[in-house]
């Protein structure tokens, strides 16, 4: 619990990329004439994150701004991290500098995609939403919109070089659109519109301050999405669920025999119980054919106008949850048609959730103990260099956890004690951390659920919690757990019973209570 | 650059400590007898590359201290002549140089034995006898050839702390070292420490100035007598151990759920390695009472030599086979135990290495190793599978499948491995079918023939096919393309002929 190492959220580290420096106009700048109920709005919301090695303790609160854009149905459009962990969002109208509170209807953090509304409906009243673009293609120019602290809008043009799979946050892979272009202020922005002739073409994902490159979202991601959120119940990106590879090596063609007219990728994993492990693929098997899509031997079909495309962009943004597609596979020279039913994952269904966003993070302290499920959340505590310097077991359940499922801890969740609060009744124990719990009263620990059933039956008078570290196991005297509980609180400040209950995890956060 | 800073600074050091020690007249030892035990040691050594296995290293040449002992024995550090190829030793009062070897060397303790072919270097030398370990606040000479200057060179201290510390000559044994507050410096290595004409340790390592100040070590009589009495029959055997770790009981909660009364007695098992002495005699959560008759404190210290030392110094005292008893608590109940002491294996892994050849086995451009110390260390980047395996390798008994952890360490480039780039660092699993956990393994199983070579990987990546005419084809070319003199080589390794007996 008290580790030195503070971490930077991947959100806060992307505000300092973009708003290091607020820079302030020069009067020679080009400003474009602002028409009366311009479909962009100036957002700003306050956000505040948590600690994972505190986690009672919230982060201080900060401040960013980004340029909405005001879409059917009342709603403002955003990326998605930076409504993430909000406490407070407001709308500005730049003509008239109203304001007024919103609400997040919809987020999807993978997409990196958010919806807001005003808390009066009235409040854009008025305002034309902005159309979507037609399509985009390499070699279009298109404008990236900046607003000047006083309202002004100045853009920016560029050239959209290349569309192509990116890492987007939390690691999704989306197409993004390559632009290259300069900007002309540094303003403290997290969403900035790109247009193409009047219409919405897609948001800036973010730019690298020393290049002139900047990843755009692009308008298959932005009309899935919002196409999602029009429904009841929005279900966010579908996955088949497996991984692959490419199957260019001839030696490897030749061992599997594959027919030299036939090309495709080699599935090496396939995630069990996800849709293609329920539709029965199995690694070894060759993908040939997505819905009548040929696929190469790179994994890649070929798109109407994008050209060579990546099958995790068809999969992902060409297909609803819910929606079958036919896969073709070739396994033991047979050529088999299997129907997949798509689904999303939700970041609780992996063994180390890749991301936890607007709750707390769920913990349980028991005589001083404190546990927590593993995150990657937890894991990137350990600062900028968190990929070599985090403990190396944790490093490897959260990089391997495909493949660790169902062998160690049964697949639900990882506890570990990831410290021990020192008070008398835990002299001699202080210095461990990290400990992956394995057992307690004899009982298997698969999640922070387990614990308290657990405790229901000490063994002998103890409670005997098993660890897969040294010391390997740990006695707590049940008698003396309210007294050590009470100490804690006392001097530590320390709430045993979380104040900030989790919510019910799903995207879809209206209504958020905190 | 740094090591140049760290050199003069040191050298700034020893100087102002000699004046300190010479102001006071009176040197409690003379001078003029010591200086005909001591010996400066030369070395010539090539030091393995793990990234070019096949070659024969890079040379370098060393400078160190030794000393006499009786029976025309020179004593030094392991680390003084490791690697090396060429010795030569020089006494005082003689400008002629003598070429020396290596009769026994213990890299687990940092010790060796040097012999010299040309008796007539021993004329004019006197043997130093030993001591034993020195008590607390007396006072220490340091005698031998450190860097800033050719010419003997002596320090003086006194002992400031008598403990069980780790080695850094192997990097994973622990021993009991005893501190000085004489001036250590490179050089220094293998020199005798003196108190009243007699050697009580062999200098052997410290800190950089910039870490601490006159903080050196040296390695105590009872370490240096265990290496004495090892090699009598010929050949050093290795330290044992009992293969477990325990913990410290000093948490009352801790004790009375173990049955134990308050006080200040035993400790908890917390580990057993499976190819340690221990395994299936004591198990995790069994309460350590007492060794050899002596009572195990609370912290895991026993009552030994004036002094409480680590238990482990009983062990650290007794040789491969011999018995060393235990009372344990179980489940409250009282019992003896009788444990036959061994050299765990799997340590070594992470242990450095020293004289010993990089394994290898090229097939296909592919270069496959062992994963070990050395060859962790010699990688561009250290990729998370492989530091999982080395890292855990003790803790999660990784040793029990893959006894030998073998990786692709190199793709040198040819027409047959084009396509198998993703597959560097990856460790290997099967091979058709066989499961590997040597190399040797992996050398038979390339040398059954077959149509194809399918290699399971450790984790969720696909196969790595070769095609064996296509192999074949490449071995000789890659070869000599690449200047390999030899496919592969095989000979040594850490893992014991019957690990399986020891591994259940």
């Amino acid at each position: 619990m008290f580790k030195k190492n503070s971490r930077l959220l991947i959100l806060l580290l992307a505000i300092s990329l973009l708003g290091c420096q607020a820079g302030f106009m020069k009067p020679s700048e080009t400003s474009l004439p602002m028409s009366a109920g311009q479909p962009l709005i100036r957002v700003t919301v306050t956000s505040q994150g948590y600690y994972y090695h505190r986690p009672w303790e919230q982060r201080r609160p900060s401040t960013r701004n980004a340029i909405g854009v005001i879409v059917t149905g009342g709603h403002v459009l955003v990326t998605g991290l930076m409504v993430a962990n909000h406490r407070y969002i407001e709308l500005e109208t730049l003509d008239t500098n109203e304001k007024q509170q919103a609400k997040v209807v919809v987020v999807d953090y993978e997409a990196n995609l958010a919806l807001l509304k005003p808390e009066d409906p009235d409040f854009l009243k008025g305002r034309k939403p902005m159309e979507l673009a037609s399509k985009v293609q390499t070699g279009d120019n298109l404008k990236v919109i900046q607003v000047k602290p006083t309202g002004d809008i100045v853009a920016g043009f560029g050239e959209v070089t290349a569309i192509e799979l990116r890492a987007y946050a939390m690691g999704n892979y989306f197409l993004a659109y390559r632009l290259n272009c300069s900007l002309q202020y540094r303003l403290n922005n997290q969403t900035l519109p790109v247009i193409k002739r009047n219409s919405l073409a897609g948001l800036l994902l973010g730019f690298s301050s020393d290049k002139e490159t900047r990843n755009v979202i692009p308008l298959p991601v932005i009309r899935h999405f919002l196409e999602d959120a029009s429904k009841d119940n929005y279900e966010g990106f579908p996955l088949a669920g497996f991984r692959y590879g490419d199957i260019t090596d001839p030696q490897l063609r030749r061992y599997i025999e594959l027919p030299e007219d036939l090309t495709g990728i080699y599935v090496h994993k396939v995630i069990k119980g996800g849709p293609a492990d329920r539709a029965g693929l199995q690694p070894g098997d060759v993908i040939t054919n997505i819905d009548e899509h040929d696929i190469s031997a790179t994994g890649r079909y070929n798109h109407p106008f994008y050209g060579k495309t990546s099958v995790t962009h068809l999969i992902r943004t060409g297909y609803h949850v819910g929606d079958q597609v036919m896969i073709q596979i070739f396994r033991k020279q047979k050529l088999i048609e299997l129907p997949v039913i798509l689904d999303h994952r939700n970041p609780e269904e992996f063994l180390v959730p890749p991301y936890i966003l607007d709750r707390a993070p769920d913990y349980r302290i028991v005589g001083g103990l404190l546990m927590q499920e593993l995150s990657l959340d937890y894991i990137r505590e350990y600062g900028k260099n968190w990929s070599s310097i985090a403990p190396v077991h944790l490093l490897y359940y959260n990089e391997n956890q495909d493949y660790l499922e169902g062998h160690e801890n049964g697949g639900k969740k990882i506890v570990i004690v990831t410290g021990i609060i020192p008070t008398p009744y835990t002299i001699g124990l202080e210095k461990f951390s990290n400990l992956v719990v394995k057992r307690i009263n004899g009982k298997q620990i698969r999640n922070l659920a387990d614990i308290a059933p657990a405790l229901e039956k000490p063994v002998n008078g103890f409670h005997k919690i098993e660890v897969d570290q040294h010391p390997r196991i740990i006695y707590l005297d049940p008698e003396q757990i309210p007294n050590i509980h009470k100490l804690i609180e006392k001097r530590y400040r320390i709430p045993i019973q979380p104040v900030i209950r989790s919510t019910t995890p799903g995207l879809k956060t209206e209504g958020l209570e905190r | 650059m740094k090591s140049k800073k760290w050199f003069k600074l040191s050298i700034l050091l020893a100087t102002m400590l000699i004046s300190a020690v010479l102001s006071p007249a009176t040197a409690a030892e003379d001078i003029n007898v010591l200086k005909r035990s001591v010996v400066r040691i030369s070395t010539v050594s090539q030091t393995p590359d793990y990234s070019v296995p096949w070659g024969p290293g890079n040379d370098e040449s060393g400078q160190g201290s030794g000393f006499i002992i009786s029976g025309q024995r020179i004593l030094t550090n392991a680390h003084v002549v490791s690697n090396a190829r060429f010795i030569t030793i020089e006494k005082e009062g003689d400008s002629r140089r003598y070429e020396a070897n290596v009769k026994f060397v213990a890299h687990d303790c940092d010790l060796a034995m040097l012999d010299v072919a040309d008796e007539s270097f021993f004329e004019g030398t006197k043997a130093l006898d030993l001591d034993d370990v020195p008590s607390l606040d007396s006072t220490v000479t340091v005698i031998g050839y450190p860097i800033g200057g050719e010419r003997l060179s002596i320090t003086r201290g006194i002992v400031s702390r008598i403990d069980f510390l780790g080695y850094m000559h192997s990097g994973v044994d622990s021993h009991l070292v005893v501190q000085i507050d004489a001036a250590i410096n490179p050089g220094n290595s293998g020199g005798p420490v003196v108190q009243n004409a007699k050697a009580v340790g062999v200098a052997f390592q410290g800190f950089s100035g910039m870490v601490a100040q006159n903080v050196g070590y040296m390695i105590p009589v009872p370490v240096i007598q265990r290496f004495l009495q090892d090699v009598k029959d010929g050949r050093y055997d290795f330290y044992v151990d009992l293969g477990i770790q325990f913990f410290p009981l000093i948490n009352t909660t801790q004790r009375r759920a173990l049955g134990l009364d308050r006080g200040d007695y035993g400790v908890m098992v917390s580990e057993v390695l499976r190819a340690g002495a221990c395994y299936g005699k004591v198990q995790v959560g069994d309460v350590l009472l007492s060794i050899d008759g002596l009572s195990i404190f609370s912290d895991g210290r026993v009552a030994m030599d004036n002094d409480r030392l680590l238990l482990n110094e009983v062990v650290e005292r007794k040789f491969k086979g011999d018995l060393v008893q235990m009372t344990i608590l179980r489940n409250g109940k009282k019992m003896q135990v009788s444990i036959k002491l061994n050299t765990p294996w799997p340590y070594l892994m992470q242990a450095q290495q020293y004289d010993v050849r990089p394994r290898f086995v090229v097939l296909a451009g592919l270069v496959f190793q062992p994963l070990s110390n050395s060859f962790l260390a010699s990688l561009p980047q250290q990729p998370l599978t492989l530091r999982y395996y080395y890292t855990m390798f003790l803790e999660k008994e990784l040793y029990a499948d893959h006894p030998e952890v073998i990786v692709i360490s190199k793709i040198l480039p040819d027409p047959v491995n084009t396509h198998l780039g993703r597959f560097l660092y990856t460790i290997i699993d099967e091979v058709n079918g066989v499961k590997i956990r040597t190399l040797k393994d992996l050398a038979d199983a390339f040398a059954k023939p077959d149509e194809f070579f399918v290699i399971q990987l450790v984790g969720d990546t696909q196969p790595l096919v070769l095609e064996a005419k296509a192999v074949t084809q490449a071995q000789e070319r890659i070869l000599k393309r690449y200047g390999i003199n030899q496919h592969a080589f095989l000979t040594g390794g850490i893992v014991p002929p019957n690990w399986q007996q020891s591994t259940p």
